[in-house]
């Protein structure tokens, strides 16, 4: 880890206007729907109004766009190899200065939408339901984080995001061909187990890889299956790192890629 | 001076690779493993968790328990994969309190469903809850009347007890509105995903669990569900020996209902609570309500001689006897309040008043003078 990494990998964000008024639009944009849901719903006023943890997955994103890729576009990545630094110290900075930045402002976020349901009903100030949502969403943010950086370590510029909506795209295209198999496997009465079995696994792999979302309640569910989500969250960030960390080194760098 | 050692631009992290490499193929062996080998990850867990302090019953052997020692059957639902199911039945059913509580007021069915995942039709007793209507898609508990056993899910989650409605205020049933009561039942899947105890049907069913204490409330007052008798409304029921006295000026009303089930449950909340109509019913009619146990066969029995008389083979069913009808008429089924108007005038005036309710579903409830 190095940290002269992790702080130029902020600054440069701070220095970015577009997506600090994306990032307000994200802390706003919750607010405002648990606002209007209060104004037309009393019974909304005493319960703990929380968004989603995969708003931490949009957090992430629009720290993690393009963290490597620009700094291959215009060269600035030349400069930092040029200092003491691995690629691999270079990968791991970078994934912990997105992943960081990006779980505090998630957590942040959680804990004003609780302190404005408090300001609201102040019995709700002790639920722990978002220290929940909080843990949720820092681990969310590490996971969307390594594969962010894959993305983004594979191409120049902004071109991550564009590779991001193809995996997407991709991902419907398979769930709608599995979903077709599996009636035609119906129709044609033949026994869809192996079939469907196998497009779920694969479908669950896409989502997972997508949407690393690991529920808190797991980890005290003393259950075998547990592990299954525990262990696929770790593959992920470990195989996306490695990988980015691949790609990198292969690649040669100049002042001016693009 | 020591030179700083650092490691070369290009240096490849075996330890990161091996690592990656690793977890890969256990991932991967744990999502299939997920999808063909679920009961084998559920015999080691079931082994690690230890023996439950829970007694365990057929569904079978359940049903003739539950008659018999009259409790309600607890069925506790456990779905392969789904988290609710993992906590439920790694940490709830191993508490010794909520085992106890258990064991001491109900009859448990454990019934666990690996097919969900596997868009596969359930078998055994999973099938039984699936055909009764109930969602088993996530894990849950379900507490059925011992009554109640072979009924469907809308009529076991049905009830017509204010007490169990939660209703405090009438004014909305005499205006013929049930909405602000249904719009609970109708919801129960979603809402129950979080656990809460809203509205009357999650006290019948459980889903979402996430810590004991909700649990132990869950079968602490689940167990009371249907316990309770249905609303007679604000209808003046003349007693039941009334049908042995000869036909008065007034038409006879006879309603023929349930103690429980969704249509005779409507019916009570529909008729026998909105204004309108009990005001009608009151002056206009001689009513006497007849109630059926449903499963009693002996009580039902003193009955059976008004079903076989006004042809009736479902119930709820309204009848009208008068002098000035030259025949009975019958409406069965619930029709809501504008159909049982548009009955109540025709009993009065003699003339069939048929409304756009009925034109449009001619296939629902449905009434008609019954010649003998």
């Amino acid at each position: 880890m190095n940290r002269a990494v992790c702080i130029t990998t902020w600054r440069e964000f701070k220095a970015n206007k577009v997506r600090i008024i994306m990032l307000t639009l994200l802390f706003l944009g919750p607010v405002v729907v648990f606002t209007m849901r209060r104004c037309t719903s009393p019974e909304a006023l005493n319960e703990d109004l929380l968004s989603h943890p995969c708003m931490a997955s949009f957090f992430t994103l629009l720290w993690a766009a393009g963290v490597i890729g620009r700094e291959v576009q215009n060269g600035t990545i030349a400069l930092v190899l040029a200092r003491p630094i691995s690629i691999a110290t270079y990968v791991y900075s970078k994934w912990f200065a997105v992943a960081f930045a990006a779980s505090l402002c998630a957590v942040e976020a959680v804990f004003c939408e609780h302190i404005i349901s408090a300001v609201n009903c102040p019995a709700l100030l002790w639920r722990t339901e978002f220290l929940t949502n909080g843990v949720e969403r820092v681990l969310l943010c590490f996971g969307t984080a390594a594969f962010l950086i894959l993305l983004s370590s594979m191409v120049s510029g902004l071109k991550d995001l564009a590779v991001l909506a193809g995996y997407g795209f991709s991902f419907m295209v398979f769930a709608s061909v599995s979903s077709m198999v599996h009636h035609l496997c119906a129709v044609a009465h033949f026994d869809p187990d192996l079939v469907s079995g196998a497009f779920r696994a694969i479908e669950h792999i896409f989502a997972g890889i997508i949407f690393p979302y690991v529920q808190w309640s797991v980890f005290f569910s003393g259950d075998l299956f547990a592990l299954g989500s525990i262990v696929s969250y770790l593959t992920l960030i470990t195989c996306s790192l490695a990988l980015a960390i691949r790609v990198l080194t292969r690649k040669e760098f100049s002042y001016a890629a693009d | 001076m020591q030179p700083t050692k650092s490691k070369s631009t290009r240096y490849q992290p075996k330890g990161l690779y091996l690592c990656a490499g690793a977890l890969a193929i256990l991932s991967t062996i744990c999502n299939f493993g997920e999808q063909f080998a679920s009961d084998y990850f559920a015999q080691i867990n079931d082994y690690l968790a230890g023996t439950s302090p829970i007694q365990w019953r057929s569904r079978e052997q359940a049903v003739n328990e539950a008659k018999a020692k009259r409790k309600p059957i607890l069925y506790v639902v456990l779905v392969k994969g789904d988290v609710y199911s993992m906590r439920l039945s790694g940490e709830g059913l191993h508490d010794a309190a909520a085992a106890a509580l258990i064991n001491k007021n109900y009859i448990p069915v454990k019934i666990v469903y690996n097919e969900a995942r596997n868009y596969k039709t359930p078998k055994g007793d999973a099938k039984v809850l699936y055909d009764l209507g109930f969602n088993i898609s996530n894990g849950s508990l379900i507490t059925v009347p011992w009554q109640m056993t072979d009924m469907h899910c809308s009529d076991i989650l049905s009830t017509a007890n204010l007490a169990e409605m939660g209703v405090e205020d009438t004014t909305n049933l005499e205006k013929g509105s049930r909405w602000n009561y249904n719009q609970n039942y109708n919801s129960y899947h979603t809402r129950g995903q979080f656990g809460e105890l809203y509205g009357p049907s999650s006290k019948s069913i459980f889903s979402g669990y996430t810590d004991r204490q909700q649990l132990i409330d869950y079968l602490q007052t689940a167990n009371l569900w249907h316990q309770l008798p249905a609303t007679k409304g604000k209808i003046a029921w003349l007693p039941e020996e009334t049908l042995k006295k000869p036909l008065t000026d007034k038409p006879r009303l006879i309603a023929l209902v349930e103690n429980y089930g969704a249509s005779s449950d409507g019916m009570r909340l529909d008729l026998f609570w909105r204004k309108s109509q009990y005001d009608l019913i009151n002056q206009s009619f001689e009513p006497v309500l007849v109630e059926f146990r449903h499963g009693d066969k002996a009580y039902n029995e003193k009955f059976q001689y008004l079903k076989d008389k006004y042809g009736v083979t479902s119930l709820p069913a309204l009848v009208v006897e008068g002098a000035k009808l030259k025949a009975p008429l019958v409406q069965f089924g619930n029709s809501g309040s504008s159909g049982t108007d548009d009955f109540l005038q025709s009993a009065l005036t003699g003339k069939e008043k048929t409304s756009h309710n009925f034109e449009r579903y001619p296939h629902g409830a449905h009434y008609r003078a019954h010649h003998h």
